[in-house]
Protein backbone atom coordinates (compact mmCIF):
# COMPACT_ATOMS: atom_id res chain seq x y z
CA UNK A 1 0.00 0.00 0.00
CA UNK A 2 1.80 3.12 -1.16
CA UNK A 3 -0.04 5.47 1.97
CA UNK A 4 1.63 8.87 0.36
CA UNK A 5 -0.31 8.20 -2.93
CA UNK A 6 -3.26 7.23 -0.98
CA UNK A 7 -3.12 10.89 0.34
CA UNK A 8 -2.70 12.39 -3.05
CA UNK A 9 -5.79 10.33 -4.09
CA UNK A 10 -7.27 11.28 -1.23
CA UNK A 11 -7.00 15.25 -1.98
CA UNK A 12 -8.07 14.56 -6.07
CA UNK A 13 -11.19 12.91 -4.36
CA UNK A 14 -12.18 15.70 -2.06
CA UNK A 15 -11.66 18.26 -4.38
CA UNK A 16 -14.69 16.71 -6.48
CA UNK A 17 -16.96 17.03 -3.49
CA UNK A 18 -18.73 19.91 -4.85
CA UNK A 19 -19.57 17.90 -8.33
CA UNK A 20 -21.10 15.38 -6.60
CA UNK A 21 -22.50 17.06 -4.07
CA UNK A 22 -24.11 18.51 -7.17
CA UNK A 23 -24.80 15.94 -8.76
CA UNK A 24 -26.93 14.17 -5.69
CA UNK A 25 -27.74 17.60 -3.94
CA UNK A 26 -29.55 18.86 -7.22
CA UNK A 27 -31.50 15.81 -8.27
CA UNK A 28 -32.62 15.42 -4.33
CA UNK A 29 -34.23 19.18 -4.72
CA UNK A 30 -36.09 18.52 -7.82
CA UNK A 31 -37.01 15.01 -5.78
CA UNK A 32 -38.53 16.53 -3.32
CA UNK A 33 -40.02 19.36 -5.42
CA UNK A 34 -41.97 16.97 -8.20
CA UNK A 35 -42.51 14.11 -5.56
CA UNK A 36 -44.47 15.85 -3.32
CA UNK A 37 -46.93 16.70 -5.57
CA UNK A 38 -47.05 13.12 -7.37
CA UNK A 39 -47.65 11.58 -4.02
CA UNK A 40 -51.04 13.83 -3.52
CA UNK A 41 -51.69 13.35 -6.98
CA UNK A 42 -51.43 9.75 -6.43
CA UNK A 43 -53.91 10.34 -2.89
CA UNK A 44 -55.93 12.14 -4.52
CA UNK A 45 -59.28 10.95 -6.15
CA UNK A 46 -58.94 12.65 -9.33
CA UNK A 47 -59.81 10.92 -12.43
CA UNK A 48 -56.58 8.69 -14.31
CA UNK A 49 -54.22 11.04 -13.51
CA UNK A 50 -53.03 9.07 -9.76
CA UNK A 51 -52.92 5.04 -11.69
CA UNK A 52 -50.89 6.59 -14.74
CA UNK A 53 -48.72 8.17 -11.82
CA UNK A 54 -48.37 5.26 -10.55
CA UNK A 55 -47.18 3.18 -13.52
CA UNK A 56 -44.46 5.54 -14.18
CA UNK A 57 -43.04 5.45 -10.69
CA UNK A 58 -43.38 1.93 -10.85
CA UNK A 59 -41.86 1.92 -13.68
CA UNK A 60 -38.77 3.86 -13.01
CA UNK A 61 -38.18 1.93 -9.53
CA UNK A 62 -37.83 -1.13 -11.75
CA UNK A 63 -34.83 0.63 -14.35
CA UNK A 64 -30.80 0.38 -12.46
CA UNK A 65 -29.81 4.01 -12.50
CA UNK A 66 -26.95 3.25 -14.15
CA UNK A 67 -28.94 1.74 -17.05
CA UNK A 68 -30.91 5.11 -17.29
CA UNK A 69 -28.28 7.37 -17.39
CA UNK A 70 -26.59 5.75 -19.86
CA UNK A 71 -29.66 5.55 -21.71
CA UNK A 72 -29.76 9.22 -21.16
CA UNK A 73 -26.31 9.42 -22.42
CA UNK A 74 -27.18 7.53 -25.64
CA UNK A 75 -29.97 9.04 -26.43
CA UNK A 76 -28.73 12.85 -25.72
CA UNK A 77 -25.63 11.97 -27.80
CA UNK A 78 -27.86 10.77 -30.72
CA UNK A 79 -30.61 13.84 -30.65
CA UNK A 80 -28.96 17.25 -29.02
CA UNK A 81 -27.15 18.18 -31.79
CA UNK A 82 -30.20 17.96 -34.44
CA UNK A 83 -32.52 19.39 -31.62
CA UNK A 84 -30.05 22.44 -31.15
CA UNK A 85 -29.92 22.90 -34.65
CA UNK A 86 -33.65 23.08 -35.58
CA UNK A 87 -33.68 25.81 -32.46
CA UNK A 88 -31.03 27.50 -34.72
CA UNK A 89 -28.41 27.27 -31.09
CA UNK A 90 -24.75 26.69 -31.68
CA UNK A 91 -24.48 24.09 -28.78
CA UNK A 92 -23.34 20.70 -29.78
CA UNK A 93 -23.08 17.52 -27.18
CA UNK A 94 -19.31 17.73 -27.75
CA UNK A 95 -19.28 20.74 -25.42
CA UNK A 96 -22.86 19.69 -23.45
CA UNK A 97 -21.62 19.43 -19.51
CA UNK A 98 -22.20 15.90 -19.36
CA UNK A 99 -23.39 16.36 -15.38
CA UNK A 100 -26.25 17.46 -16.63
CA UNK A 101 -27.43 14.19 -18.47
CA UNK A 102 -26.07 12.39 -15.18
CA UNK A 103 -28.11 15.00 -13.27
CA UNK A 104 -31.32 14.50 -15.34
CA UNK A 105 -31.28 10.81 -14.97
CA UNK A 106 -30.73 11.23 -11.28
CA UNK A 107 -33.49 13.65 -10.91
CA UNK A 108 -35.92 11.05 -12.42
CA UNK A 109 -34.67 8.00 -10.08
CA UNK A 110 -35.07 10.75 -7.15
CA UNK A 111 -38.56 11.62 -8.08
CA UNK A 112 -39.78 8.16 -7.80
CA UNK A 113 -37.93 7.63 -4.72
CA UNK A 114 -39.16 10.61 -3.15
CA UNK A 115 -42.95 10.25 -4.37
CA UNK A 116 -43.05 6.96 -2.35
CA UNK A 117 -41.25 8.67 0.53
CA UNK A 118 -43.71 11.03 0.61
CA UNK A 119 -46.77 8.70 0.15
CA UNK A 120 -46.00 6.52 3.34
CA UNK A 121 -45.34 9.72 5.32
CA UNK A 122 -48.85 10.65 3.88
CA UNK A 123 -50.09 6.99 4.84
CA UNK A 124 -48.82 7.92 8.40
CA UNK A 125 -51.13 10.96 9.06
CA UNK A 126 -54.57 9.23 10.50
CA UNK A 127 -57.51 10.15 8.92
CA UNK A 128 -58.89 12.16 12.15
CA UNK A 129 -56.25 14.61 11.27
CA UNK A 130 -58.06 15.80 8.08
CA UNK A 131 -61.66 15.37 9.72
CA UNK A 132 -60.89 17.67 12.28
CA UNK A 133 -59.09 20.12 10.34
CA UNK A 134 -62.26 20.37 7.87
CA UNK A 135 -64.50 20.02 10.89
CA UNK A 136 -63.14 22.92 12.35
CA UNK A 137 -63.85 24.76 8.78
CA UNK A 138 -60.27 25.07 7.22
CA UNK A 139 -59.78 24.38 3.54
CA UNK A 140 -58.07 22.08 1.64
CA UNK A 141 -55.06 23.74 1.16
CA UNK A 142 -55.32 25.38 4.78
CA UNK A 143 -55.62 21.55 6.35
CA UNK A 144 -52.43 20.54 4.21
CA UNK A 145 -50.55 23.66 5.07
CA UNK A 146 -51.06 23.73 8.45
CA UNK A 147 -52.04 20.09 9.53
CA UNK A 148 -50.96 17.69 7.49
CA UNK A 149 -47.54 18.74 5.59
CA UNK A 150 -46.14 19.31 9.16
CA UNK A 151 -47.15 15.99 10.32
CA UNK A 152 -45.28 14.57 7.44
CA UNK A 153 -41.83 15.97 8.15
CA UNK A 154 -40.91 13.49 10.76
CA UNK A 155 -42.17 10.18 9.50
CA UNK A 156 -40.48 11.32 5.99
CA UNK A 157 -37.39 11.70 7.87
CA UNK A 158 -35.75 8.38 7.90
CA UNK A 159 -36.40 7.38 4.43
CA UNK A 160 -35.77 10.75 3.13
CA UNK A 161 -31.94 10.19 4.60
CA UNK A 162 -31.67 6.70 3.29
CA UNK A 163 -32.85 8.46 -0.68
CA UNK A 164 -30.52 10.82 -0.24
CA UNK A 165 -27.06 8.82 1.00
CA UNK A 166 -28.31 6.67 -2.06
CA UNK A 167 -27.89 9.63 -4.34
CA UNK A 168 -24.79 10.58 -3.54
CA UNK A 169 -23.51 7.55 -3.82
CA UNK A 170 -25.40 6.59 -7.07
CA UNK A 171 -23.79 10.21 -8.87
CA UNK A 172 -20.37 8.01 -8.58
CA UNK A 173 -22.18 6.43 -11.52
CA UNK A 174 -22.08 8.96 -13.55
CA UNK A 175 -18.21 8.82 -13.66
CA UNK A 176 -19.34 6.77 -16.22
CA UNK A 177 -20.54 9.86 -18.81
CA UNK A 178 -17.36 11.17 -17.97
CA UNK A 179 -18.47 13.50 -15.10
CA UNK A 180 -15.32 13.65 -12.90
CA UNK A 181 -16.96 13.67 -9.48
CA UNK A 182 -15.29 12.36 -6.60
CA UNK A 183 -14.54 8.63 -7.91
CA UNK A 184 -13.22 9.95 -11.18
CA UNK A 185 -11.05 12.47 -9.48
CA UNK A 186 -9.63 9.65 -7.80
CA UNK A 187 -9.59 7.09 -10.69
CA UNK A 188 -7.98 10.11 -12.79
CA UNK A 189 -4.97 10.28 -10.00
CA UNK A 190 -4.16 6.72 -10.27
CA UNK A 191 -3.98 7.05 -14.44
CA UNK A 192 -0.22 7.73 -14.41
CA UNK A 193 0.79 4.96 -11.46
CA UNK A 194 -1.96 2.31 -11.95
CA UNK A 195 -2.30 2.72 -8.04
CA UNK A 196 -6.24 1.88 -8.53
CA UNK A 197 -7.00 -0.04 -5.34
CA UNK A 198 -5.33 3.21 -3.26
CA UNK A 199 -7.58 5.37 -5.74
CA UNK A 200 -10.28 3.58 -4.88
CA UNK A 201 -9.85 3.45 -1.27
CA UNK A 202 -9.85 7.07 -1.34
CA UNK A 203 -12.57 7.78 -2.71
CA UNK A 204 -14.22 5.54 -0.53
CA UNK A 205 -12.72 6.91 2.21
CA UNK A 206 -14.52 10.16 0.79
CA UNK A 207 -17.74 8.89 0.28
CA UNK A 208 -17.74 7.17 3.95
CA UNK A 209 -17.69 10.34 5.40
CA UNK A 210 -20.32 12.62 3.12
CA UNK A 211 -22.45 9.74 3.88
CA UNK A 212 -21.84 10.03 7.59
CA UNK A 213 -22.02 13.62 7.80
CA UNK A 214 -25.20 13.62 6.21
CA UNK A 215 -26.84 10.53 8.71
CA UNK A 216 -25.68 12.70 11.34
CA UNK A 217 -27.36 15.95 10.44
CA UNK A 218 -30.98 13.77 9.98
CA UNK A 219 -30.51 12.21 12.68
CA UNK A 220 -30.38 15.43 14.80
CA UNK A 221 -33.39 16.51 12.88
CA UNK A 222 -35.57 13.47 13.49
CA UNK A 223 -34.65 14.31 17.67
CA UNK A 224 -35.52 17.96 17.22
CA UNK A 225 -39.05 16.38 15.77
CA UNK A 226 -39.79 13.50 18.37
CA UNK A 227 -38.77 16.23 20.99
CA UNK A 228 -41.33 18.54 19.80
CA UNK A 229 -44.37 16.11 18.90
CA UNK A 230 -44.66 12.23 18.95
CA UNK A 231 -46.01 11.01 16.01
CA UNK B 1 -91.23 27.88 20.77
CA UNK B 2 -87.62 28.95 18.76
CA UNK B 3 -87.25 28.30 15.54
CA UNK B 4 -85.22 25.45 14.62
CA UNK B 5 -81.37 26.24 14.44
CA UNK B 6 -80.47 22.98 12.39
CA UNK B 7 -83.46 21.15 9.80
CA UNK B 8 -83.16 18.09 8.17
CA UNK B 9 -84.86 16.69 5.34
CA UNK B 10 -84.94 13.39 3.62
CA UNK B 11 -81.34 13.04 3.85
CA UNK B 12 -80.23 9.75 1.94
CA UNK B 13 -76.69 8.01 2.04
CA UNK B 14 -75.25 5.20 0.14
CA UNK B 15 -71.65 3.37 0.57
CA UNK B 16 -71.97 1.85 -2.73
CA UNK B 17 -74.72 -0.60 -2.86
CA UNK B 18 -75.39 -0.06 1.15
CA UNK B 19 -77.83 2.70 1.55
CA UNK B 20 -76.71 3.44 5.46
CA UNK B 21 -79.00 6.18 5.70
CA UNK B 22 -83.04 6.31 4.36
CA UNK B 23 -84.19 9.10 4.52
CA UNK B 24 -83.70 10.99 7.53
CA UNK B 25 -85.75 14.03 8.71
CA UNK B 26 -84.55 16.10 12.20
CA UNK B 27 -85.04 19.44 13.84
CA UNK B 28 -83.05 21.00 16.57
CA UNK B 29 -83.34 24.31 18.32
CA UNK B 30 -80.94 26.65 20.21
CA UNK B 31 -79.83 25.04 23.51
CA UNK B 32 -81.50 21.87 23.02
CA UNK B 33 -79.71 18.90 23.42
CA UNK B 34 -80.35 15.87 21.23
CA UNK B 35 -79.28 12.13 21.71
CA UNK B 36 -78.83 9.98 19.35
CA UNK B 37 -79.01 6.37 19.93
CA UNK B 38 -78.68 3.03 17.86
CA UNK B 39 -76.91 -0.03 17.63
CA UNK B 40 -73.33 0.01 16.08
CA UNK B 41 -73.80 -0.06 12.10
CA UNK B 42 -77.35 2.02 12.60
CA UNK B 43 -75.97 5.24 10.71
CA UNK B 44 -75.89 7.56 13.52
CA UNK B 45 -72.32 8.48 13.38
CA UNK B 46 -72.74 8.56 9.48
CA UNK B 47 -75.88 10.95 9.89
CA UNK B 48 -74.01 13.03 12.15
CA UNK B 49 -70.71 13.17 9.31
CA UNK B 50 -73.22 14.32 7.18
CA UNK B 51 -74.35 17.43 8.82
CA UNK B 52 -70.74 18.73 8.55
CA UNK B 53 -69.93 17.01 5.17
CA UNK B 54 -67.34 14.54 6.45
CA UNK B 55 -69.35 12.13 4.57
CA UNK B 56 -71.38 13.48 1.51
CA UNK B 57 -74.62 12.63 1.94
CA UNK B 58 -76.44 11.89 -1.61
CA UNK B 59 -79.72 13.60 -1.56
CA UNK B 60 -81.79 15.62 0.82
CA UNK B 61 -81.68 19.02 2.37
CA UNK B 62 -79.80 20.83 4.94
CA UNK B 63 -80.51 24.18 6.57
CA UNK B 64 -78.55 25.73 9.68
CA UNK B 65 -78.76 29.05 11.56
CA UNK B 66 -80.23 30.52 8.31
CA UNK B 67 -78.46 28.77 5.16
CA UNK B 68 -80.34 26.20 3.56
CA UNK B 69 -78.25 23.52 0.99
CA UNK B 70 -79.68 20.53 -1.31
CA UNK B 71 -77.43 18.15 -0.18
CA UNK B 72 -77.18 16.60 -3.73
CA UNK B 73 -75.55 19.83 -4.93
CA UNK B 74 -73.62 21.28 -2.18
CA UNK B 75 -71.03 23.11 -3.43
CA UNK B 76 -67.45 23.62 -2.25
CA UNK B 77 -68.46 27.16 -0.75
CA UNK B 78 -71.77 26.09 0.78
CA UNK B 79 -69.77 23.26 2.56
CA UNK B 80 -67.26 25.57 3.71
CA UNK B 81 -69.79 28.24 5.49
CA UNK B 82 -71.80 25.82 6.84
CA UNK B 83 -69.25 23.99 8.28
CA UNK B 84 -68.08 27.26 10.24
CA UNK B 85 -71.09 27.26 11.99
CA UNK B 86 -70.65 23.89 13.30
CA UNK B 87 -68.11 22.13 15.73
CA UNK B 88 -67.33 18.74 16.28
CA UNK B 89 -65.89 16.54 19.02
CA UNK B 90 -64.59 13.04 17.82
CA UNK B 91 -64.34 9.76 19.29
CA UNK B 92 -60.63 9.87 19.15
CA UNK B 93 -60.45 13.54 20.59
CA UNK B 94 -58.47 14.55 16.87
CA UNK B 95 -56.27 16.82 18.45
CA UNK B 96 -53.38 17.93 15.66
CA UNK B 97 -50.38 16.62 16.87
CA UNK B 98 -48.17 18.70 15.56
CA UNK B 99 -49.94 21.41 17.49
CA UNK B 100 -50.11 22.55 21.41
CA UNK B 101 -53.14 22.56 23.42
CA UNK B 102 -53.33 25.76 22.99
CA UNK B 103 -52.74 26.74 19.13
CA UNK B 104 -55.23 23.44 18.86
CA UNK B 105 -58.10 25.55 20.08
CA UNK B 106 -57.05 29.09 17.68
CA UNK B 107 -56.39 26.88 14.86
CA UNK B 108 -60.41 27.17 13.97
CA UNK B 109 -61.07 30.88 15.20
CA UNK B 110 -57.30 32.27 13.48
CA UNK B 111 -57.41 30.58 10.18
CA UNK B 112 -60.84 29.58 9.32
CA UNK B 113 -62.94 32.47 10.75
CA UNK B 114 -60.43 35.30 10.31
CA UNK B 115 -60.38 35.80 14.43
CA UNK B 116 -57.29 38.28 15.37
CA UNK B 117 -54.35 36.42 16.81
CA UNK B 118 -54.81 38.25 20.16
CA UNK B 119 -58.86 38.07 20.63
CA UNK B 120 -58.55 34.33 19.52
CA UNK B 121 -55.94 33.57 22.02
CA UNK B 122 -58.71 34.98 24.62
CA UNK B 123 -60.97 33.11 23.58
CA UNK B 124 -59.33 29.76 23.65
CA UNK B 125 -58.02 30.55 27.31
CA UNK B 126 -61.44 31.11 28.17
CA UNK B 127 -62.66 27.92 26.74
CA UNK B 128 -59.60 26.18 28.04
CA UNK B 129 -60.14 27.38 31.70
CA UNK B 130 -63.79 25.85 31.17
CA UNK B 131 -62.75 22.60 30.50
CA UNK B 132 -59.99 23.26 33.48
CA UNK B 133 -56.87 22.73 31.26
CA UNK B 134 -55.84 26.08 30.80
CA UNK B 135 -52.57 24.99 32.85
CA UNK B 136 -51.80 22.70 30.07
CA UNK B 137 -52.22 25.08 27.27
CA UNK B 138 -48.42 24.73 25.96
CA UNK B 139 -48.48 21.23 26.25
CA UNK B 140 -48.52 18.99 23.23
CA UNK B 141 -51.17 16.61 22.57
CA UNK B 142 -48.83 13.56 23.26
CA UNK B 143 -48.43 14.42 26.29
CA UNK B 144 -51.80 14.27 27.49
CA UNK B 145 -53.90 11.43 28.98
CA UNK B 146 -57.17 10.73 27.20
CA UNK B 147 -59.56 12.42 29.11
CA UNK B 148 -57.32 15.66 28.73
CA UNK B 149 -57.09 15.45 25.14
CA UNK B 150 -60.52 15.20 25.31
CA UNK B 151 -61.43 18.27 27.21
CA UNK B 152 -58.99 19.89 24.73
CA UNK B 153 -61.12 19.04 22.10
CA UNK B 154 -64.41 19.98 23.48
CA UNK B 155 -62.72 23.44 24.56
CA UNK B 156 -61.78 23.65 20.68
CA UNK B 157 -65.31 23.05 19.79
CA UNK B 158 -66.72 25.32 22.52
CA UNK B 159 -64.01 28.21 21.41
CA UNK B 160 -65.71 28.75 17.86
CA UNK B 161 -68.84 29.05 18.83
CA UNK B 162 -70.94 27.44 16.62
CA UNK B 163 -74.03 26.72 16.11
CA UNK B 164 -74.69 23.50 16.22
CA UNK B 165 -72.40 21.56 18.67
CA UNK B 166 -71.19 17.64 17.04
CA UNK B 167 -70.37 15.04 19.35
CA UNK B 168 -69.24 11.83 18.01
CA UNK B 169 -69.01 9.14 20.75
CA UNK B 170 -67.25 11.58 22.81
CA UNK B 171 -66.93 8.96 26.09
CA UNK B 172 -66.12 5.62 24.06
CA UNK B 173 -62.46 5.48 23.79
CA UNK B 174 -62.81 6.57 27.83
CA UNK B 175 -61.96 4.53 30.76
CA UNK B 176 -64.99 4.46 33.32
CA UNK B 177 -63.94 7.50 35.39
CA UNK B 178 -62.99 9.67 32.89
CA UNK B 179 -65.97 8.65 30.97
CA UNK B 180 -67.79 10.21 33.65
CA UNK B 181 -65.73 13.28 33.79
CA UNK B 182 -66.65 13.83 30.16
CA UNK B 183 -69.96 13.74 30.55
CA UNK B 184 -69.96 15.98 33.67
CA UNK B 185 -68.66 18.15 31.57
CA UNK B 186 -70.96 18.38 28.71
CA UNK B 187 -73.48 18.20 31.10
CA UNK B 188 -72.48 21.60 32.24
CA UNK B 189 -72.89 22.93 28.38
CA UNK B 190 -76.46 22.54 28.94
CA UNK B 191 -77.76 25.88 29.24
CA UNK B 192 -75.49 27.16 26.61
CA UNK B 193 -77.31 28.63 23.39
CA UNK B 194 -75.67 26.02 21.51
CA UNK B 195 -77.97 23.29 19.96
CA UNK B 196 -75.98 19.60 20.99
CA UNK B 197 -76.80 16.63 19.30
CA UNK B 198 -74.62 13.86 21.09
CA UNK B 199 -73.97 10.68 19.33
CA UNK B 200 -73.89 7.98 22.30
CA UNK B 201 -73.97 5.03 24.02
CA UNK B 202 -74.11 6.25 27.18
CA UNK B 203 -77.89 5.98 27.91
CA UNK B 204 -78.05 7.14 31.57
CA UNK B 205 -76.50 10.12 30.64
CA UNK B 206 -78.82 10.35 27.05
CA UNK B 207 -81.58 9.79 29.85
CA UNK B 208 -81.03 12.39 32.66
CA UNK B 209 -79.05 15.15 30.14
CA UNK B 210 -80.70 15.09 26.46
CA UNK B 211 -83.98 16.83 25.93
CA UNK B 212 -84.76 14.63 23.22
CA UNK B 213 -83.82 10.98 22.21
CA UNK B 214 -83.68 10.27 18.64
CA UNK B 215 -83.37 6.11 18.20
CA UNK B 216 -81.90 4.68 14.59
CA UNK B 217 -81.53 1.40 13.07
CA UNK B 218 -80.74 0.44 10.08
CA UNK B 219 -80.71 3.85 8.48
CA UNK B 220 -84.06 5.17 9.80
CA UNK B 221 -85.19 7.26 12.80
CA UNK B 222 -87.45 4.38 14.65
CA UNK B 223 -88.74 6.86 17.48
CA UNK B 224 -87.85 10.11 18.76
CA UNK B 225 -89.39 12.35 21.83
CA UNK B 226 -88.59 12.92 25.37
CA UNK B 227 -86.09 10.66 27.02
CA UNK B 228 -89.39 9.59 29.56
CA UNK B 229 -91.20 8.80 26.56
CA UNK B 230 -88.89 7.01 24.81
CA UNK B 231 -87.08 5.19 27.70
CA UNK B 232 -90.40 4.24 29.41
CA UNK B 233 -92.76 3.31 27.10
CA UNK B 234 -90.97 2.72 23.60
CA UNK B 235 -93.87 2.16 20.95
CA UNK B 236 -91.65 0.27 18.81
CA UNK B 237 -90.40 -3.41 18.93
CA UNK B 238 -86.63 -2.90 18.30
CA UNK B 239 -86.50 -0.14 20.65
CA UNK B 240 -87.58 -2.27 23.20
CA UNK B 241 -85.32 -4.68 22.72
CA UNK B 242 -82.82 -2.36 22.43
CA UNK B 243 -83.21 -0.33 25.46
CA UNK B 244 -84.54 -3.87 27.08
CA UNK B 245 -81.08 -3.98 29.14
CA UNK B 246 -80.45 -0.68 30.27
CA UNK B 247 -84.36 -0.13 31.18
CA UNK B 248 -83.88 -3.20 33.39
CA UNK B 249 -80.71 -2.13 34.72
CA UNK B 250 -81.81 1.16 35.58
CA UNK B 251 -85.45 0.82 36.17
CA UNK B 252 -85.60 0.66 39.81
CA UNK B 253 -83.25 4.04 39.81
CA UNK B 254 -85.34 5.89 36.94
CA UNK B 255 -88.99 4.48 36.40
CA UNK B 256 -90.78 3.76 39.49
Amino acid sequence: MDFAFLWTALQAAAARIPATLSLAFVPFAAGILVGLPTALVRRSSLPVLPNVLAGLVALIKGIPVVLMMLVFFVLASETFDGFMQSLGLPWTFRELDKSLVAGAALTVYATAAMCEVFRGALAAVPQSQYDAAYAAGLTGAQTLRRIILPQMVAPALPMTCNILVALVKSAAIASLVSVVDVMNGAVIAAAGNYRFLEAYIAAALVYWALCLLIENIFRLAEKKCARRFAV
Amino acid sequence: MSEAVLTVRNLHKSFGKAEVLRGIDLEVRPGETVALLGSSGCGKTTFLRCLNFLEKADSGTLAIAGQTVHLQRAHKKDILALRRKTAMVFQDYGLYRNKTVLQNVTEGLTVARGVPKAQAVTRALKSLEQVGMAARSEAYPHELSGGQQQRVGIARALALEPAVLLFDEPTSALDPEKVQEILDLIRSLKDTPTAKIIVTHEMAFAYECADSVIFMDEGLILEEGAPKDVFGNPKNERTRRFLERFTADKAPEYFI
